[in-house]
């Protein structure tokens, strides 16, 4: 079984990305992570790709819902705009379990799901396994 | 006319002997004429027998004395009548004369005669008796005379009768009508609202009593004279007379107004009038009834009940703010504290770790304070978003309890739980609601159990007519009674122990929820044997 080559977090809490990058840092299962503290950061990322010759398409975006400027919903409407080589799956994360988001991450097919923060490592090891079998 | 009616004389007992004489006299110039071969008046007397005894059958027998009077008089009519074509004395002709004036009265006007005709028949009678009896002697066939006596009784009696029954009948419907507009004033002066009757030009044609009592006025004195805005200072007269354009354009509106008013102690008041079209056909010259009510009362009822309304209005405004702000204060502080907990956890798990003992437990101190407030945050998350979502269905609880009872395997093999269920319903619910409301209870039914004593939980119900009744039964250390449905409220915890984890939140989420299914929950308990949770649900369903 392959690892995550490379994961992608967008999220305005610092401590959160460090926190996050840091245990799958530690845990090897994943080879590399990046992380955007805004929405228009990422976005500037996949629209200037073809400049960028360190340019991947990550294998999954961790996406938290409450950001400034776009929040996750509407970095989402832009993100489906550019195309991409390769459509990564979205999971979106947030602090709170609210029922709307989460029927409404249900119902659409970019996102794979919304998570409770923070993300384990039991997590995403389970996800690689899904994520195979699919 | 009134002493008429009062002197009650019967009838009857003039007419019975009357009947007789006639009968009997008839009999014998009946007889006499038989011998005398003088045809044309044993046919007259014939006649007369016959009429009279008619008359007395239908009187005596069939009870009928009114229509025993007519046949006498029809009859008798008849015969005066034959006898003019048979005999043709005079006075025959003059006794015909009034009763057939009667006669032709009374039928054509039906008892609506005026006095005067009844005056007039009996001078016709009385001209026409001494007319008779001033007549020589010869000139009357002496053998007739009972006939003509008879008939000039019957004519008078007949007279009298009727007369009698004509003022009877006026007087009568007088004194109904006298009655009936006694009972109207009475309705209308007494009626709790002002009724006026007003014509074309809105001067009242009539004023019930009843109206002025609304200003305070004792009598109609004071309005009396008075065009009608004059009471009624805010409403214009072109105002009324729009109103009154607008009825007789469209008879069958009703206007109701409401004008503010002052009373004749110089009280404010508002009145409500409504005015309604009357076709000037049926009371002349009169247009629009008007009906004015005090509604002051009414008035500052309503005021209250909206000031009422607007309170409560703002109490839900309230609540939704504060729910919502609930709901952001908690989603905001679960950023930064779960950035404590992160690296709280880290520095707890990190193998290398430079930290002394002393550091480490100050590290313990941090991450389980931390991760008792993520608790009370996350329950108050919940507690706020309760309702938001999901929409009442056919919910199967046998179903629900499957799930949390897989939900909860891990904690209920850790204490060795139990939890017992008989076959539930399927009933009318939030699913997502109703399960949080059983894993509330049975996740606070294994914090508070017994130590050393597996716990127990039973779940049971009972139908009601209209509504189900839930039990939840568990044999843990219950609470004092006397706290009763405290435990409902939020952040309330009775247990005052720092072994059992608990936000105090659960049980107000229990709470929320059943009161979102508008129903009722309680418990009873007894210390040390367990508790029981109620919690009703009705069975109507949403549509």
């Amino acid at each position: 079984m392959n690892n995550f080559k490379f994961l992608l977090f967008i999220d305005d809490d610092q401590a959160s990305n460090y926190y996050h990058e840091y245990i799958l840092k530690d845990s090897d299962i994943v080879d590399e992570t990046r992380s955007f503290l805004s929405s228009s950061e990422a976005l500037n990322y996949f629209k200037n790709a073809s400049e960028n010759k360190d340019f991947k398409i990550p294998d999954l975006i961790f996406l938290d819902l409450n950001i400034p400027e776009l929040n996750g919903w509407e970095f989402l409407e832009e993100f489906n705009k550019i195309n991409l080589m390769q459509q990564p799956k979205i999971i979106f994360l947030s602090n709170s379990m609210n029922p709307i988001d989460k029927k409404s991450a249900e119902e659409n097919n970019l996102v794979l799901e919304l998570i409770n923060k923070p993300l384990t490592i039991e997590y995403i090891k389970n996800l690689k396994d899904r994520i195979d079998i699919n | 006319m009134n002493d008429i009616i009062n002197k009650d004389v019967d009838i009857a007992k003039i007419y019975k002997p009357l009947i007789y004489l006639i009968i009997l006299s008839c009999l014998i110039v009946f007889v006499i004429h038989i011998i005398l071969e003088n045809y044309s008046e044993v046919l007259i007397a014939g006649m007369c027998i016959i009429i009279a005894s008619t008359s007395l059958f239908f009187s005596d027998i069939l009870k009928k004395t009114n229509l025993a009077y007519h046949i006498l008089l029809v009859g008798m009519l008849i015969t005066m009548t034959s006898r003019i074509f048979f005999a043709i004395p005079i006075i025959s002709y003059l006794m015909f004369y009034p009763v057939t004036l009667f006669f032709t009265i009374y039928l054509f006007t039906s008892y609506k005669v005026k006095l005067f005709y009844i005056f007039l028949i009996s001078i016709l009678g009385t001209t026409y008796t001494i007319v008779f009896i001033s007549l020589p002697l010869e000139r009357i066939q002496l053998l007739s005379y009972p006939i003509e006596i008879s008939t000039i009784a019957i004519a008078f009696l007949l007279t009298y009768i009727f007369s009698k029954g004509i003022i009877n009948q006026l007087t009568k419907s007088e004194k109904e009508k006298d009655q009936s507009i006694k009972i109207f004033k009475a309705i209308v002066d007494n009626a709790p609202i002002g009724i006026s009757l007003l014509n074309y030009d809105l001067d009242g044609i009539y004023t019930s009593l009843s109206t002025p009592k609304i200003w305070g006025y004792k009598d109609r004195s004071a309005f009396q004279n008075r065009p009608i805005e004059s009471y009624t200072p805010n409403i214009s007269r072109e105002n009324l007379e729009a109103y009154r354009d607008q009825l007789i354009s469209n008879p069958s509106t009703v206007i109701q107004e409401r004008f503010d008013s002052i009373k004749s102690d110089g009280k404010p008041m508002v009145i409500e009038a409504t005015m309604v079209y009357i076709k000037a056909s049926k009371v002349k010259n009169s247009n629009i009834l008007l009906m004015i009510k005090n509604v002051s009362e009414q008035v500052l009822h309503e005021q209250k009940m909206l000031e009422k309304n607007d309170e409560l209005q703002k109490y839900i405004e309230s609540n939704i703010k504060l729910e919502n702000f609930a709901y952001i204060a908690s989603h905001d502080l679960k950023t930064p504290l779960q950035t404590i907990l992160n690296f709280g956890n880290l520095l707890q798990s990190s193998k290398n770790s430079n930290l002394k003992n002393e550091e480490k437990k100050y590290i313990n101190f941090i991450v389980d304070s931390s991760q008792r407030l993520d608790n009370i945050v996350n329950d108050m998350l919940n507690y706020s978003i309760i309702g938001t979502s999901g929409k009442e269905k056919l919910v199967d609880l046998n179903e629900v309890i499957e799930d949390l009872k897989a939900d909860l395997a891990a904690k209920l093999a850790e204490k060795s739980a139990v939890i017992d269920s008989v076959s539930l319903p399927i009933i009318w619910a939030n699913e997502v609601e109703i399960a949080s409301l059983f894993q509330n209870i049975f996740t606070n039914a294994l914090k508070y159990s017994k130590e050393n004593i597996p716990p127990k939980i039973n779940v049971k119900y009972t139908e009601k007519e209209s509504e189900w009744i839930f039990s939840i039964e568990d044999n843990g250390i219950g609470f004092n009674p006397k706290y009763g449905n405290k435990i409902f409220n939020m952040f309330q915890r009775l247990v005052n122990n720092k072994n059992v984890e608990g936000t105090g939140i659960g049980l107000a989420q229990c709470k929320k929820i059943i009161e979102l299914h508008k129903g009722e929950i309680w418990a009873e308990s007894i210390p040390d044997k367990g508790s029981i949770f109620y919690f009703s649900i009705p069975k109507t369903t949403q549509v």
